[in-house]
Formats: structure tokens, C-alpha cells, sequence
């Protein structure tokens, strides 16, 4: 539960507004590499953290990150011709370096003005698949946070992202909660993990029904993935998919929750019993980097949830390229399952329209939450159900979400700490971020969840004490 | 149990003395309630750490009243005002930012 007040600082993002001015301290990842792919590309509008800007990649490769309409009389530079280790207006023809110096003024040809005022540029940076930018005030850049993955080349790294029409929160918070993937995706853990499974008093049969999530056979020798299919269909049944990892070892929805805070922001791990063994616990851990990533618990890669604007975000997921047995790389996995006519990779198709739900399959004990797609769609449907932007006045929260509740004060209390001008939490200065990880694991009952993941060690990040 | 190696922050202090009264104008600004629901909920999971049950959660009066202004509703209804599944009790001896939870 939050006052109004805590609930529109949390949730409003631009420039003007407190955590507006907290986001943009971090490196954002603001567009996806691919839809840059060669140097003097179409340039593309992006909108995040509710302003407007264009991207382009010039002849020499570089990236430019700009404001978006041209600083003589507002055209877009969207409409921009990139030429010549530039871009374009198409209005006055004024062109533009990717650094925002004005190269060229054809209506005002001899003016020292080029030379004493550029247009307004950002830096930007390419790593993961993604473009990311820097939007806080010159100078102030922190480290960038290189995670594993972050140098792959484009060809062993996906992206995959999904636009989704409510405040970019309401999707943070679920990307990591842990306490619903019990009970939200049974669905998918029903293709995964075939098996009956209950819920409070509702017993799921737990047969696999998104039959589109069913994996291929993958191997991948980096270990970034194991998972192996076993047995041959019979005819006329489906093919077992094989247990991925732990597979889901516990009838247990009400977890223990543990969290820490970390130089990135926090880690915590939610703890379940292992079904019929009482000397075992199993424990998935996730760790999430202020203000936008999480690696979640037995995923290779990390979610990222990036505000457009105030309703909108981007809910984008990185991961490496698995390989299948005969060493071959994957592509599409985070994508399978899902119905081309609710969403796409390509950029007009990437705001995810939420399918119809199937009640037939849920009256008929085959669908618990009726929609296919995986966990992401089912994710996507609750979020956007809460509404364009959710007054958590109205909210009821449980000791178990009690990841929310601190993912919420490490927001918040950065944002007190940027008014103060102080620097914002978890911005992992001097730390190593290709540790960080999510795990997954059934472990004996005494192990210290913590000693699993050693890579978060270091020291925490902590508000200094603020004088009243 | 797994001892957490900080469960709670080094304090942010957090005043009110600079923040503006509510949009009305009839009463101070509302404590920050991410706060205490952050402090109520370390202290209920160390508690349940320790095998013990929990009945309730004393609170600030300044946190009740805030808690009263969001649920209007429940308020009219009788309904008891409640933070984490527990009912509130306010009580003047407990600091705004450090709930107290009453043990079974």
C-alpha cells in the first residue's frame, strides 16, 4: 500500500518528476541494435522515460542518440535522411554529427551558431542486443553495468521485447515476484513439468495444454542452459517434455521470502518445502540491478522493464542463444508459443494485444488461467488488467511480497537521496555485474541460500543518512 | 533459518518538515507508508523466523490516520484498517518509521 503521493512519485517518469530524474542516472536501454542494423540505416523514433528522441546509426557506424525534433523548427528528425556522418532534416536541410554538432545550416550558411550550439545528444552505448543511453546530467554517468552477457556477439545474443500498454511498475513489480509463478503460470509448468498441482483448495490436473510451449532438444556447452527432452511421443499423445533444471519440486504457494541488499540494488530468495522431503528446501533466487533488470530464478538471460511513458513500457528479454544437440544455435525460444496475431518481434508488431481467454479449456480442468503464450502473456494479461496505472492505495499486501515492498523503498528512497543531490541506489560503482545472476535449486535444508550465489557479495548499497 | 546479512538499511531519515501539506490543506503530509510496510514486514518474517505468531501491529497515529485516508471505504463499512494481513492498533509510544508487531 502506498499514499497518493508515494504512488505518483513511484509511477511518473519524465523529466520533471522525481523518479524521472532518479531513472535518469542509470544507463537506460532505450531501443534494440537490430533495428539499427548498417550504417546509415532509416533512423527510428524512440520514446522512453516519456520523452521523444531518434536514433540512427551513421556512415561510419556510430551511433547517434538525439532529441528528437530539429532545434531550428521542431520537425522530426524521425523524417531525417542519414547521410554522409549525419542526419538530415528534411524541413530546412540542417544536419546533425551523432555527437549533436550542427555539420551544416544551408539557410544560414556563414553563422558562428553551428559552432557554439549543438543539438541536443546523449551518450549511448551498444551492448546486449540494446542501445543504451544516458539521459542524466553531463558528467554524471556511472560505470556501465557489463553483465555476462553484454559482449556476446549479436549472433549468440537475443533480444526480445514486448510493449505493453500500462505504467512500467506494475510490470516491474511482477517481473520479480516469485510467489505467483506457482500459481499464475501452472500452465506453463503444467508443459514443463506435467503433473497434478493444487491450488488453496482447487486441485489442477496439471496435464500439459499449451502445447506450443513444448521445447526443442537443446544443449548448450557454455552451460548458460541444459535441458534435455527424453522418451518418443506414442501416437496420437503429445511428446513428454523433459523436466528443465529442478523442474517445480514443491506443492509449496507460500514461500519464505528472504531479501538482501546488494551493490546492484537486492537479491532475495523465496524458499519453498521439496514435496515429500523434508531434508531438502528448494530455492530460487533472484537478483534485481536499479532500476530496470531482473534475473530471474533458473532463466539465462534477464528481463528488463523500460518506461516509455507514464502508461506505457517496454518489457524486453535478453538471453543467450541456447544451441541444440548437434551444436546449432537456437533462435525464437523466448518466443514460442506465442500467437503471431497478439504480438511480433518485428517493431509494428511489438505492443502486445492480450489474447482471448479461453474459459472452454478452464471449465474444463485443462487451462488454469486460459492463456496460451507461455508466461509472458499470462504475466502481460494480469498486469494490464490493473489498469493504465494502478493506485496501490487499494492494494493488500501479504508478508510474502515482500520483494515488492523493498523493490518500492529502493526506489523511493533513491529518489529522496537525488532531491538531496545525492547519488541514487545501486549503481554498483566498482562492482562486477557479470556475477549477477538468478539460480534455481533444490539444496539441502541447512545450506545458506546466500553461498550459492557468491557473486553478490560486496558491499551493499546503503543510503547514507540523510539530515532532517 | 538463513541469516540475512541486513534485513533493514542504514536509515534514511526521512523528515516531513519539507513536504507540503496534503491537496486539502487540513492535515500534515501523510508518513511514507513504503516505510513502515518495509520496516513492519522485515520484523514480521524475523518474528515467523523465530517460530513465533503474530496477532497485530501497533502503529503510529500518524500511520493509522494515513491508512484511514486511503480506505474511506473500509472505514465506512467497519471493516478494521490493516497492514499485511494485520489489524492496526494505533498507539502514540511507537515511533512513525518503527511498527511494532504485537506477538501471539
Amino acid at each position: 500500500m502506498l499514499t497518493t503521493e508515494e504512488n505518483e512519485v513511484l509511477c511518473r517518469v519524465g523529466p520533471d518528476t522525481p523518479m524521472g530524474k532518479v531513472l535518469r542516472r542509470y544507463w537506460t536501454p532505450a531501443f534494440q541494435l537490430a533495428d539499427l542494423p548498417k550504417p546509415d540505416c532509416p533512423p527510428i523514433r524512440v520514446t522512453v522515460l516519456g520523452e521523444n528522441f531518434v536514433a540512427f546509426r551513421d556512415t561510419k557506424g556510430r551511433l547517434g542518440f538525439l532529441d528528437e525534433l530539429c532545434c531550428h523548427r521542431g520537425a522530426s528528425l524521425a523524417l531525417g535522411r542519414v547521410e554522409d556522418c549525419g542526419i538530415r532534416c528534411i524541413y530546412h536541410g540542417w544536419k546533425f554529427a551523432v555527437d549533436g554538432t550542427i555539420l551544416e545550416m544551408p539557410n544560414f550558411p556563414n553563422s558562428t551558431f553551428k559552432d557554439r550550439v549543438k543539438h541536443g545528444s546523449y551518450p549511448v552505448r551498444e551492448s546486449g542486443g540494446l542501445g543504451w543511453v544516458y539521459l542524466g546530467p553531463p558528467g554524471t554517468e556511472p560505470p556501465f553495468p557489463n553483465f555476462a552477457w553484454s559482449d556476446l556477439p549479436p549472433e549468440e545474443i537475443e533480444v526480445s521485447e514486448m510493449i505493453l500498454d500500462c505504467n512500467w511498475m506494475q510490470v516491474q513489480e511482477g517481473s520479480i515476484d516469485s510467489s505467483h509463478v506457482g500459481v499464475l503460470h501452472l500452465d506453463t509448468l503444467a508443459v514443463s513439468d506435467p503433473g497434478p498441482r493444487t491450488v488453496g483448495s482447487f486441485q489442477f490436473a496439471g496435464e500439459p495444454w499449451d502445447l506450443g510451449l513444448i521445447p526443442p532438444r537443446v544443449s548448450d556447452p557454455r552451460g548458460f542452459g541444459v535441458e534435455e527432452r527424453n522418451g518418443n511421443p506414442q501416437e496420437g499423445t503429445p511428446a513428454r517434455p523433459a523436466r528443465r533444471g529442478v523442474g517445480w519440486p514443491s506443492t509449496d504457494n507460500g514461500p519464505r521470502i528472504e531479501v538482501e541488499y546488494t551493490p546492484f540494488g537486492f537479491h532475495y530468495a523465496a524458499i519453498r518445502e521439496v514435496t515429500g522431503d523434508p531434508t531438502k528446501k528448494y530455492v530460487r533466487i533472484t537478483a534485481f540491478v536499479m532500476p530496470y533488470t531482473a534475473f530471474i530464478a533458473g532463466a539465462t538471460g534477464a528481463i528488463m522493464v523500460v518506461p516509455r511513458d507514464d502508461y506505457t513500457c517496454s518489457s524486453i528479454i535478453v538471453s543467450p542463444v541456447p544451441k541444440d544437440a548437434e551444436g546449432r544455435p537456437m533462435r525464437g525460444l523466448a518466443n514460442r508459443g506465442i500467437d503471431p496475431s497478439v504480438w511480433g518481434p518485428e517493431p509494428e508488431r511489438r505492443r502486445l494485444r492480450i489474447p482471448p481467454q479461453d474459459r472452454e479449456a478452464m471449465a474444463a480442468g485443462k487451462s488454469f488461467a486460459g492463456f496460451r503464450g507461455g508466461n509472458r502473456i499470462q504475466d502481460a494479461a494480469v498486469q494490464m488488467s490493473e489498469g493504465k496505472l494502478y493506485d496501490r492505495r487499494k492494494e493488500h499486501l501479504v508478508p510474502a511480497d515482500l520483494a515488492i515492498i523493498r523493490l518500492r523503498r529502493l526506489l523511493l528512497d533513491s529518489v529522496r537521496l537525488v532531491e538531496q543531490g545525492k547519488k541514487p541506489l545501486g549503481l554498483g560503482e566498482g562492482y562486477d555485474f557479470t556475477k549477477v545472476s538468478g539460480l534455481s535449486a533444490v539444496v539441502s535444508a541447512d545450506t545458506r541460500w546466500q553461498d550459492l550465489v557468491p557473486g553478490h557479495q560486496g558491499i551493499p548499497s546503503r543510503s547514507s543518512q540523510v539530515e532532517a | 533459518m538463513s541469516e540475512p546479512r541486513d534485513s533493514t538499511p542504514a536509515s534514511v531519515v526521512w523528515s516531513n518538515d519539507h513536504r507540503s501539506p496534503s491537496a486539502s490543506g487540513d492535515h500534515p503530509p501523510d508518513p511514507y507508508l513504503s516505510i513502515v510496510i518495509d520496516q513492519a514486514c522485515t520484523r514480521i518474517w524475523e518474528v515467523w523466523g523465530e517460530e513465533d505468531t503474530i496477532v497485530g501491529l501497533r502503529v503510529n497515529p500518524a500511520v493509522y490516520r494515513a491508512v484511514a485516508r486511503a480506505r474511506p471505504g473500509e472505514v465506512v463499512r467497519g471493516y478494521p484498517l490493516m497492514l499485511l494481513g494485520l489489524e492496526l492498533v494505533p498507539d502514540e509510544t511507537v515511533a512513525t518509521y518503527e511498527p511494532a508487531v504485537i506477538r501471539g
